[in-house]
């Protein structure tokens, strides 16, 4: 079998869809586990028992992964009996995300290390999502006390997995506070972990800074919202029209702008003439910074280690296969966070490249797009085709989750695609000219504004035709 | 099948291995991870301790002289100490003005 990490993804994904199911205690799936690895171990020379106790041992890998991540240790937060008593309450702890601002207030996940009582301080594992009003301002790895009421989003566990509660669960958050007072501890940032991240989030904070220098408010929280991954200053009434045009996904940074950032640093460095090798080692390392830097969603995280596996296996003279890097990004990030398969943006993610994949070469070739004279029909009936695969693949579980069903999708797609790539590749533009030479940014600024013009137009139409979007 | 090389199957070995033993560890580690009291905080820091203060510290506190001292003392012993600072309002002399001066000199451990 050619696609073994394919396949093997798949049989760890598996693994975490039964656990959930049979709910099978630790306890019994990991012995199970480690026999399956000494049997694997045995049948090292028999093909047959070799791959089938190996694939066993991932399945049950896949299980051990989500049931150990649903194991709370004595001193997380959950287990504090916090609700039990009245609030507010003090904790100490970390900032683990990059903050989110918008409407005056800013919002990150905290790692709680010490919960404080009336005569003394226990120590506290476990994450929670902070609100704080104000214009404070907080970046990842600082060190804080916070006051607060703390309130329980969700039931846990719940088995009808729509709600932000649920949300916040697969990112391993069981609580929100919205913080009265916040003391930020001295000396706390030399030799942090969080230095890169933080280094990250710097640069982004100066590129949103240059965006919105050059542009008006709304077109400048469109594109910094698709360049930078942050979009909290989008207004709400134009997030939903293009959730009803199947069109969101152009709002979130995807495999899509990781690509551009890809070809743009590739390009550069080989005007700078650096070899092919440490130019592809250079690449990936700043494709991780651009990962990071954009907070480190699903897709991003899917889309770079996607491109890393094909830069690797470029390197190793090896041919890349899709299947195959599909499969190495589930496994990192199902192995960080297992939780994180039952997440929409995980699931919408893998599922809209998994489907583009299998059925845009057929649908190309049943809808003969490449046969056309003309290069604009040939270039309308691909769109077409790529558009009406996402979709196939996506809009099972759009409709599970948001209760919609877009057919507008696949025809606003042919061309909101396109000009979100003019919007994506303008504001790279922008960026580097604001940085390198200023002169020539409002030039990018009021292209990229006239694309965002017509994004804005265009997704407004689609809206107002009959039957764009069926409520289910 | 996956037809894969000894070297394939070495590396797809190792790395379940080592899976497998993070899982374990990570499992140990929440299992016997206790709360622990990381800091004490001291909020009667300075006050004196009615169960075993003695007649000359209790007369220290503003408020308090030879009578009242001795009837706390007294009181102690009979009672077999106390359980909170409002104990003090049952003792002979020490009305709720009086209470409210001296209470904040004093705490129960």
């Amino acid at each position: 079998m050619k696609r073994a990490p394919a396949y093997l993804a798949v049989l760890f994904a598996g693994g975490i869809i039964f656990a959930d199911q049979a709910k099978i205690p630790f306890k019994i799936i990991y012995p199970a586990a480690m026999s399956l690895l000494i049997i694997s171990v045995l049948s090292f020379h028999k093909n047959f028992n070799f791959t089938l106790s190996l694939s066993l041992l991932v399945f049950s890998l896949g299980a051990a992964a989500l049931s150990n991540s649903r194991i709370l240790p004595a001193d997380h937060i959950v287990n504090q009996k916090l609700l039990s008593k009245e609030g507010p309450y003090l904790l100490k702890g970390v900032i683990v995300s990059h903050p989110q601002e918008g409407k005056g207030i800013s919002t990150f996940s905290f790692r709680v290390k010490g919960i404080e009582f009336s005569d003394h301080v226990r120590s506290a594992s476990g994450d929670i999502l902070v609100r704080v009003s104000g214009k404070e301002e907080f970046s990842c790895g600082d060190r804080l006390v916070l006051g607060g009421k703390l309130y329980w989003p969700h039931a846990p566990y719940n088995r009808d997995r729509h709600g932000y509660g649920d949300y916040l669960l697969n990112r391993g958050i069981y609580f929100i506070m919205r913080a009265n007072s916040v003391t930020l501890c001295s000396g706390t940032k030399t030799g942090s972990p969080f230095a890169i991240s933080m280094a990250a989030w710097r640069i982004k904070k100066k590129m949103k800074e240059a965006v919105f220098k050059y542009m008006p408010d709304l077109p400048a929280a469109i594109l910094n919202a698709m360049v930078l991954g942050d979009k909290k200053d989008i207004p709400p009434g134009i997030i939903k029209t293009m959730i009803k045009s199947g069109t969101v996904h152009i709002l979130v940074v995807s495999g899509f702008n990781v690509g551009i950032v890809a070809f743009i640093i590739i390009v550069l460095l080989k005007i700078m003439r650096v070899a092919k090798r440490p130019r592809l080692v250079i690449a990936s390392l700043l494709l991780i910074f651009y990962c990071l830097m954009t907070g480190a969603s699903t897709p991003v995280a899917r889309s770079t280690v996607m491109a890393i596996v094909f830069i690797i296996a470029h390197l190793l003279k090896r041919e890349p296969d899709i299947y195959n890097s599909l499969g190495v990004a589930a496994l990192f990030v199902l192995g960080i966070n297992p939780r994180q398969a039952f997440d929409v943006g995980f699931q919408l993610s893998f599922s809209s490249v998994i489907s583009i994949v299998c059925f845009y070469p057929k649908l190309k070739g049943f809808f003969k797009a490449d046969s056309s004279r003309l290069k604009i029909i040939r270039w309308a009936l691909s769109g077409f085709c790529l558009s009406l695969s996402a979709w196939l693949g996506t809009a099972g579980f759009i409709a599970y989750y948001f209760g919609i069903i877009s057919p507008v999708t696949i025809f606003a797609n042919i061309l909101i695609a396109p000009l979100a790539s003019l919007i994506t590749l303008s504001g790279f533009c922008l960026i580097f000219a604001a940085f390198l030479f200023p002169g020539l940014a409002p030039l990018f600024a009021r292209a990229a504004e006239l694309a965002v013009a017509a994004l804005i137009s265009l997704n407004s139409l689609f809206t107002k035709l009959p039957f764009s979007c069926i409520d289910l | 099948m996956f037809c894969l090389t000894t070297q394939e199957r070495q590396v797809l070995l190792f790395v379940s291995s080592l899976a497998l033993l993070g899982l374990g560890i990570n499992f140990l580690a929440k299992l016997f991870t206790r709360p622990a009291v990381i800091a004490a905080i001291y909020q009667d820091l300075g006050k004196v301790d009615l169960n075993s203060a003695d007649s000359a510290l209790l007369k220290d506190i503003p408020g308090i002289g030879d009578t009242l001292s001795s009837r706390i003392i007294e009181y102690h012993r009979e009672n077999g100490g106390f359980k909170d600072v409002e104990e003090l309002k049952n003792i002979k002399g020490i009305s709720g003005s009086k209470y409210e001066k001296i209470r904040e000199f004093l705490t129960v451990r």
